[in-house]
């Protein structure tokens, strides 16, 4: 009985926790319709800067507790809001996701750059202080989290209730115009919001780390906000009585696994895992969305190549690797075959991301499942790579089978519970068949070929790019590419022609992890050893980041995109300046939705830059295919002919 | 009497699309204004101009003697100015109470202030106080709507087409409040298509097609052009 009574205090306190850091998270998405990735990450630097002040910097707990969740944080989220946010308000779901995401990873380096890894622990708030309950004791620390929930749950509940300008603040979310012809402030409402998010993230992020007693930590705090986002979920992103609830289940069960729960290998990735799968049921479970109709939000998509410029791109990088392997020094040879394994996992978002719209942040996991294969088999024939790709597919459709009726942001929050479930249950559990810390792989052997020398690894992952590449150039411009687009254009119109959206959903999943699994089976050879910790869903973040950024609707997006990933991953000392790139590229994607690779093209086809000798047969073939299409219908075989020997 | 609101040569543009090519209007003080005109005529685009959702690309717009180009809409409405924009201007996912409360954020009226006001002229939102304004039909979000020109107190009352798709009786019912609202020294303009109903309570009509008021006189005296002034419109 005692030890329940602990358990049940023990989840309380977490629960409360959980709940004051989606109540931000509620409140920033209620008034902005942004979901926030980077509120744990806010959480964490600001757990820092309490850190900083109190214990660097000599300053009571309590004076730097106020400053930080009154001034530091709000301050943060103000600005955030007024540079970012608002740039990319009314973008679709992947832009703010992609910029939150932006956030999320700039916060985690500039952590890294103040406060580098070494001794950062802070004590509990009135240490020694506590209640007893029969025989259990309530730390003053503990008492203090779960009064402030209550009234941080009491105090927003009144603001968004009550108060004008919380009344304001929802009705930001129905129509900011209407609400400025109303005579409020929409600009000050979303500021207002997203200062409170991040003080809550703020108070969330201090009350956890004292609670612990345990370091401060980069990542596990970031981590901590897909609890946050279960909860919230329970509340559909916008009820804040039943994201307090979801909070508190979701502690009890975190409390009462760690209690009663067999404490073998197995049951601990589940322990771990609960948060991610209670994520996905509040999912799953939610009532079923309606078909979208369609509507314009920015024109994604550039021109799909003919079969003459897809030979010439694919020569090009053929021989632009065989100078590589001629003139880079042994050490960037394997950054460009690496480089090359994650151009063809970007590859894997174009069908997806690109060109149906949908946003996963499981591609990590998918490469994973694909290297976990290469590394289980220690095989070195290329049977165990494909496999890899076809278990893969298999893990795709299992991503998109549950999450069939959910759409945009629900989605990609799915995928990010996929993603963690399969981090903790498999990947980490030798038990189920994981990693279990790291296994050493074997390269391909092909046609009696041993592709040992990482030169001629980075050829042969070319020449897969370059495959791969072309297959989704031509399934973009096939009959499957025209429904893909469609469905992301308007579901709801594609239902009254009689398609069925499902079927290509669970296609375009199966057909994206292949190529994440087959990108994957490539990295396991060349690395020569893998672990867990290289396909952990927080990968998946900088990742759809990059690609998005690089360009996301191209196969020479996708290309950018890996190389700069490489080049993350490679150059510790680049991060910074990547992410300023990043972040301005990320800002820029409300204007040029095909990234960095589409303004390229944009700017090839200008017409002084074409003049320059960048330009190509595209204008000359636009223009044919343009008449093609206004020529009358009689004579469109004629012309269509024309338009052919002229391009 | 000086215009309360005039409009001095006031082009505006989609992108590169010019929709107002010059207009000029002068709203007396006090006035219920009928805005008519065909399809197309820049009516709307006209009313987003004057209450800053579109900003002039050139000309003058004035409002009680100032130069308001480039206020911010939320600024005009706190200047006086209320805009009960074409569709049905209320928040759906807000309850009726709270789209009334949201009614006092251009004006001084205390929420129990604006609660008596609405309720009394249109006991229907009463009955409906606690729902979900999207969940109403449109006859009664209309309401809701005007109900803001109503407690709002405004200096003067833009409504764009406030007869689009309800029935007769709920057009002349809601034409009712605009001319009591009227009476209070509320300068109105009403856009409208169908031009009787709001020339029966209008002290004054303009008439525009493509892109310029056409015709600005006596309603007896628009009525009897009316069909002219839109058909020699529509042959230029």
């Amino acid at each position: 009985m005692n030890l329940f009574l602990t358990y049940t205090v023990l989840g309380f306190v977490i629960g409360a926790s959980y709940a004051i850091a989606a109540s931000g998270l509620v409140l920033t998405y209620a008034t902005t319709r942004i979901f926030n990735v980077a509120h744990g990450a806010t959480a964490m630097v600001m757990a820092f800067v309490y850190w900083e002040l109190a214990y660097n910097q000599g300053l009571s707990n309590w004076l730097s507790v106020l400053l930080v969740v009154f001034v530091v944080a709000p301050l943060f989220g103000a600005l955030l809001e007024r540079w970012v946010i608002r740039r990319v308000a009314d973008a679709g779901v992947g832009v703010t996701l992609v910029v939150t995401c932006a956030v999320l990873v700039g916060l985690i380096g500039a952590a890294e750059k103040i406060w580098p890894p070494g001794v950062h622990s802070v004590t509990m708030f009135f240490a020694g202080h506590g209640v007893h309950l029969g025989k259990v004791h309530v730390s003053g620390n503990d008492l203090l989290t779960i009064g402030l929930a209550v009234a941080v749950g009491a105090v927003l509940y009144g603001l968004l209730t009550f108060t004008r300008t919380g009344v304001a603040m929802r009705a930001a979310v129905d129509d900011k115009e209407l609400l400025a012809l109303h005579g409020g402030r929409p600009h000050r409402m979303a500021a207002l919001a997203w200062a409170l998010g991040s003080a809550l993230a703020a108070l969330a992020g201090i009350l956890l780390v004292s609670a612990r007693q345990s370091e401060l930590n980069y990542i596990s705090l970031t981590l901590l906000v897909v609890n946050a986002y279960a909860a919230a979920m329970a509340g559909r992103l916008t009820s804040l009585p039943r994201t307090f609830i979801g909070a508190l289940v979701l502690g009890l069960l975190n409390a009462y696994a760690s209690g009663y729960l067999w404490t073998s290998n197995a049951w601990t990735g589940f322990r771990e895992a609960i948060p991610a799968i209670f994520l996905l049921l509040m999912l799953v479970l939610m009532p079923q969305a309606q078909l979208r109709v369609g509507r314009l939000s920015g024109i994604a998509g550039v021109r799909t190549p003919e079969l003459r410029r897809i030979a010439i791109a694919s020569a090009a990088l053929v021989l632009a690797v065989v100078i590589g392997n001629a003139v880079l020094s042994a050490v960037n040879v394997n950054r460009m075959a690496l480089g090359l394994c994650f151009a063809i996992l970007a590859l894997s978002l174009v069908p997806l991301t690109g060109f149906s719209g949908y946003v996963s942040l499981a591609q990590f996991t998918f490469f994973g499942v694909g290297a976990l294969t290469v590394a289980k088999t220690h095989s070195s024939a290329p049977t165990a790579v494909f496999l890899g790709a076809v278990l893969a597919a298999v893990a795709g459709i299992l991503v998109a089978l549950p999450s069939l009726r959910l759409q945009g942001l629900y989605l990609a929050l799915s995928t990010i519970a996929f993603a963690q479930i399969m981090d903790y249950m498999v990947f980490q559990n030798p038990s189920l068949g994981g990693f279990g810390g790291s296994l050493k792989t074997k390269r391909l052997d092909l046609f009696g070929y041993r592709f040992t020398s990482d030169k001629a690894y980075a050829l042969l992952a070319a020449a897969v790019f370059c495959v791969v590449g072309a297959l989704v150039i031509g399934l973009r411009k096939g009959r499957y590419g025209r429904i893909l687009i469609a469905l992301r254009d308007s579901p709801a119109a594609c239902a009254t022609l009689g398609l069925n959206p499902r079927l290509a959903r669970v296609a375009v999943f199966a057909g994206s992890a292949a190529i994440a699994g087959l990108g994957g089976g490539l990295y396991a050879g060349l690395q020569n050893q893998v672990g867990s910790s290289n396909f952990q869903f927080f990968n998946s973040l900088p990742l759809l980041l990059i690609v998005v950024c690089a360009g996301v609707t191209s196969v020479s997006g996708a290309l950018l995109g890996g190389m700069l990933l490489m080049a993350l991953n490679s150059y510790p000392d680049m991060q910074p300046y990547l992410f300023l790139i990043l972040a301005a590229a990320a800002v820029g994607l409300g204007k040029q939705p095909n990234g960095i690779t589409g303004w390229l093209f944009e700017l090839r086809e200008h017409p002084v830059a074409g003049r320059l000798g960048l330009g190509s047969a595209g204008t000359a073939r636009s223009i044919a295919a343009s008449a093609a299409v206004k020529a009358p219908v009689k004579s469109s075989v004629a012309v269509g002919e024309n338009a052919e020997a002229e391009a | 009497m000086a215009p309360i609101l005039e409009l001095q040569d006031v082009h505006a543009a989609y992108g590169r699309i010019e929709v107002l090519h010059g207009v000029d209007l002068a709203v007396p003080r006090g006035a219920v204004v009928a805005l008519l005109g065909p399809n197309g005529a820049g009516k709307s685009t006209l009313m987003k101009v004057c209450s800053g959702r579109l900003r002039a690309t050139s000309g003058h717009v004035h409002l009680g003697g100032s130069h308001v180009n480039d206020a911010a809409p939320d600024a005009l409405a706190r200047a006086g100015l209320c805009m009960i924009p074409e569709g049905r201007g209320i928040f759906p996912n807000l309850t009726v109470a709270e789209n009334l409360r949201l009614s006092g954020l251009a004006g001084r009226a205390t929420t129990a202030q604006i609660y008596e006001t609405a309720f009394t002229r249109f006991p229907r939102l009463a009955e409906r106080y606690d729902q979900l304004a999207g969940s109403m039909s449109g006859g009664e979000q209309q309401m809701l709507a005007m109900a803001r020109a109503l407690v709002s107190d405004p200096a003067v009352l833009l409504v764009d087409e406030l007869s689009m798709g309800l029935a007769p009786l709920i057009v002349r019912q809601l034409y009712e409040v605009l001319a009591q609202i009227a009476e209070q020294g509320v300068t109105v303009v009403a856009v409208e298509q169908f031009a009787d109903t709001a020339l029966a309570v209008a002290d004054f009509a303009a008439v525009m097609t493509h892109g310029r008021v056409v015709a600005f006189d006596e309603p007896a005296a628009v009525r009897r052009d009316l069909a002219e002034l839109y058909l020699g419109g529509a042959t230029v």
